[in-house]
């Protein structure tokens, strides 16, 4: 308008300047948008990196002084693939984990993996695996089974101890019940029955360590 | 003329109050009946087989069949548990070694069906010496299936000596590979 006044703003929004046309575009409309989705961009990406991280972290078991993740069971995963890893209950991979930690923890407490490792910080889930093993031989090395148990296994399998197996058990052709017979009895019973001494094993330790799944509030997948 | 209240209320609910305690006193006897019932069904289905009979060809009575007449109570015992409803009793029967190896779950899954039939009879066939301390019962079992038919079942039933006593052996490697 003739004679009006040009403002502050009028002053400062012109550049006078000859400039290019791209100059134009990025210096003007252009260059807060840029900057804004830049921004948002960088936001998003630090987002993400920061959820997987947590994810990885989600707790799905706790006890005293330990707790087993998602991490965890991605290893496990990772150590024993199967198949078709869909198809297995999530449960089984939970309980594997929570088992290996604290067969781990307390082969570490009995002093199984020596003392540096007693005195070591979090264990790495290779160091979990072989002190859960240990502790496993151990529990098996230890597991009684009664003299009677013994007897009426050989006693009631005859045909399984024969001297010559093409002598019938009427010619008296079977190996005396020595020490050597009931140690072979003894880890038949023993091996036929290691998920079961696993799985009693794995409740008194649950229990001693007040260990419990943790169920996730936020997703379906929930252990039973 | 006045009633009293008490005269009024009486006429009232007097003849209803008398029946419904008549029919209470009624009902009380039939609930007593009926309580002793479930009693007497429970101890039938418990009762163990009292009785085996014995093939003519074996002969004598059974002082000559069994090599041990606490055998004979075992196997009577046993079936009788069998078939009664009460696998824990069987399953205390059971070799030790396989009540070791087998959970008493996976074995009461195995037997459970058998409380749903009836053992009519058990007649011993023969007894065969299997080991020195191994027997196995050949017998007939007439079973009465819950639709009413009779089934006749051969069985070769073993048993164990171990630890002072006489224990079932079985073997079904399809149930219990052991």
């Amino acid at each position: 308008m003739a004679g009006a006044k040009r403002g502050r703003f009028a002053k400062v929004s012109f550049n006078r300047r000859r400039i290019s046309l791209t100059h134009i575009k990025t210096n003007r409309a252009t260059q807060p948008v840029a900057m804004t989705l830049t921004g948002v961009l960088a936001l998003v990406l630090w987002i993400g990196l920061a959820v997987t991280a947590l994810a990885d972290n989600d707790p799905i078991a706790t006890g005293d002084g330990f707790v087993v993740t998602q991490e965890d069971i991605a290893n496990l995963k990772a150590r024993f693939p199967v198949p078709s890893p869909e198809t297995v209950d999530k449960g089984i991979y939970y309980k594997k984990a929570l088992t290996i930690r604290l067969f781990a923890e307390e082969a570490r407490a009995l002093g199984l993996g020596g003392p540096q490792v007693k005195a070591k910080g979090p264990l790495t889930f290779d160091e979990q695996e072989i002190l859960a093993r240990l502790y496993l031989d151990e529990v098996l090395a230890d597991w009684t089974v009664d003299e009677v148990v013994i007897q009426s296994y050989y006693r009631a399998h005859p045909e399984r101890f024969r001297i010559d197996p093409s002598q019938t058990a009427e010619d008296k052709g079977i190996r005396p019940l020595d020490d050597d017979v009931k140690k072979e009895i003894r880890e038949y019973i023993v091996n036929r029955k290691t998920q079961r001494i696993e799985t009693e094993a794995f409740e008194d330790l649950k229990e001693k360590y007040h260990a419990s799944f943790y169920e996730a509030k936020k997703t379906e997948d929930k252990v039973k | 003329m006045t009633i009293s209240p008490a005269t009024l209320l009486w006429k009232i609910l007097g003849i209803p109050v008398f029946l419904v305690l008549l029919t209470g006193l009624a009902c009380t006897d039939n609930a007593a009946e009926t309580k002793t019932q479930p009693e007497k069904t429970a101890a039938v289905k418990q009762k163990p087989m009292a009785s085996i009979s014995y093939s003519k060809e074996l002969g004598g009575g059974p002082a000559d069949v069994w090599p041990d007449s606490a055998l004979e109570k075992a196997f009577v015992q046993y079936w009788g548990n069998r078939f009664s409803g009460t696998p824990k009793e069987g399953f205390l029967q059971e070799a030790p070694y396989f009540q070791e190896m087998i959970s008493e779950n996976l074995y009461t899954r195995y037997v459970g069906n058998a409380s749903k039939n009836k053992l009519v009879s058990a007649e011993v066939l023969g007894l065969d010496h299997e080991g020195e301390y191994l027997w196995a019962i050949k017998c007939k079992m007439l079973i009465e299936l819950p639709n009413g038919t009779i089934e006749e079942v051969g069985v070769r039933d073993r048993w164990v000596f171990a630890g002072k006593r006489w224990y079932h052996v079985i073997q079904n490697r399809f149930f219990f590979p052991i």
